[in-house]
């Protein structure tokens, strides 16, 4: 300590050369995290794991004491509801059925029902206020690796940004620096959706770079791109809420995503690899 | 001793503010304890203890949520470095250095941080950032800042009180 206090500028300007070296060194686009990172990840992780079940158990028992009164009527309710659901889900069977044999005629069934998928929980979210970044319990010994697609009820929820043994962070669609070639469903007029941190506090997204002849209309559907390198085409992402233009002349649509990122807790992952290379000579 | 206690420390913050911290966000907006315990700290020992604590706390943060390694590390590190300097003979159970401190150092790390990750990628709208997250984020860390600061400042007396024994033992 002595020693450190007497070459104090020294220890810093060190400090901040090691800080430096770890960036250029980690920052490389083919860079994969080694053995260090990993085995410090599995710890954290599994200590994540251990608060979050802490933190989920003292929730639902304040939940459950703050619900005693209602729950005869919220019984009452659901057993309604529960009725309700049946005649639905008997109904939406049929309607499965029914798209399964007219999918399978147009070839989509048989693409789609292939791909590999796991699920996952989310353990832990990132912890401050410039990043929607969350951790799931799953990893590469569950084949997952990075740049897979992670779905979420109604669609697309972003990709994995980085992997652990038993655990992987993955970055949302709402993250600032996230990008997603899409496409509208109905007209196929090309875009990038991406997050925008002023947006994203709405939940919403933006896409950006719409082709100048796209025909894209307020309420279009819009999905993944036959152009992206990692995600598989035709996944949901959302829908057109406004649409305007930057005072360059570029348009852009405000999307409202499909997945309510608020309510997360799961997710699946689908672990095919649609990753492909550009080769460059 | 004090180096265990503060790294347990560290991590239990680490786990708290990934995991439960989002339970009290207030509009989406989270305080920062990590920046918080780190200021309280350094302002509580010195610079150089900062800076050794604000790396550390970077990098653990770095290693897990970071797409590369350092840039939190280091702008922790100055954090700790520069809360550790101006302050040297305030009275230590008085709120106000520690309240201005949290003040300054949460602006600084979080301008600084939005400078570095997305000033630099062409995120120039600097008002509307000010404005929604990082002014909510210096508020909130204000008042929690009075009861964090108490929490290190009791466990800081107590690892000293301790190591004032063994040293009198020693003799």
């Amino acid at each position: 300590m002595e020693f450190l206090h007497k070459h104090k500028k020294f220890f810093i300007l060190g400090l901040m050369i090691l800080s430096f070296g770890l960036m250029a060194f980690t920052g490389r686009a083919n860079y994969e995290q080694g053995v260090i990172r990993s085995s410090v990840g599995f710890v954290l992780s599994n200590g994540q794991v251990l608060f979050a079940n802490i933190g989920n158990w003292f929730a639902d028992r304040f939940e459950f004491l703050r619900n005693m009164n209602d729950l005869h009527a919220e019984n009452t309710r659901l057993q309604e509801e529960v009725n309700r659901l049946q005649t639905d889900l008997d109904r939406l069977l049929y309607l499965e059925e029914e798209n399964r044999m007219l999918a399978e005629i147009m070839d989509l069934y048989r693409h789609y029902a292939d791909y590999d998928t796991v699920g996952a929980n989310i353990v832990a979210r990132a912890g401050n206020n410039w990043h929607d970044t969350f951790t799931i319990d799953r990893g590469s010994n569950d084949n997952i690796s990075v740049n897979m697609a992670v779905l979420a009820p109604g669609g697309l929820a972003g990709r994995v940004s980085s992997v652990g043994f038993n655990y992987a962070v993955v970055m949302p669609l709402l993250e600032d620096n996230s990008a997603v070639a899409a496409q509208g469903l109905r007209t196929g007029g090309w875009g990038v959706v991406q997050g925008d941190i002023n947006l994203s506090s709405q939940g919403l997204l933006r896409m950006n770079y719409i082709d100048a002849d796209a025909d894209l209309a307020i309420g279009d559907e819009i999905i993944t791109s036959q152009t992206s390198a990692i995600f598989p085409p035709g996944i949901r992402i959302g829908e057109i809420t406004e649409l305007g233009q930057t005072a360059g002349g570029m348009r852009y649509a405000v999307v409202r995503p499909s997945v309510d990122f608020g309510q997360l807790s799961a997710v699946l992952i689908i672990t095919d690899d649609f990753e492909f290379e550009f080769v460059s000579e | 001793m004090r180096i265990v206690v503060y790294s347990i420390i560290i991590l239990f913050d680490f786990f708290v503010s990934s995991t439960w911290l989002h339970h009290i966000a207030v509009g989406g907006i989270m305080p920062n304890t990590t920046l918080i315990i780190l200021v309280s700290y350094a302002l509580l020992r010195d610079d150089v203890e900062g800076a050794i604590m604000g790396f550390c706390a970077g990098l653990i943060h770095d290693i897990f949520f970071g797409q590369t390694i350092g840039m939190t590390a280091m702008l922790m590190m100055f954090t700790g470095f520069f809360a550790g300097k101006p302050f040297r003979d305030f009275f230590k159970d008085n709120y106000i250095a520690p309240i201005i401190m949290v003040a300054v150092a949460t602006l600084a790390y979080e301008f600084t941080y939005f400078i570095l990750n997305f000033l630099l990628l062409g995120r120039t709208n600097l008002i509307r950032y000010l404005g929604t997250v990082i002014l909510p984020g210096v508020a909130y860390n204000l008042v929690l800042c009075i009861f964090v600061y108490r929490a290190i400042y009791i466990i800081d007396g107590l690892i000293s009180r301790r190591e004032e024994r063994r040293r009198g033992f020693m003799k």
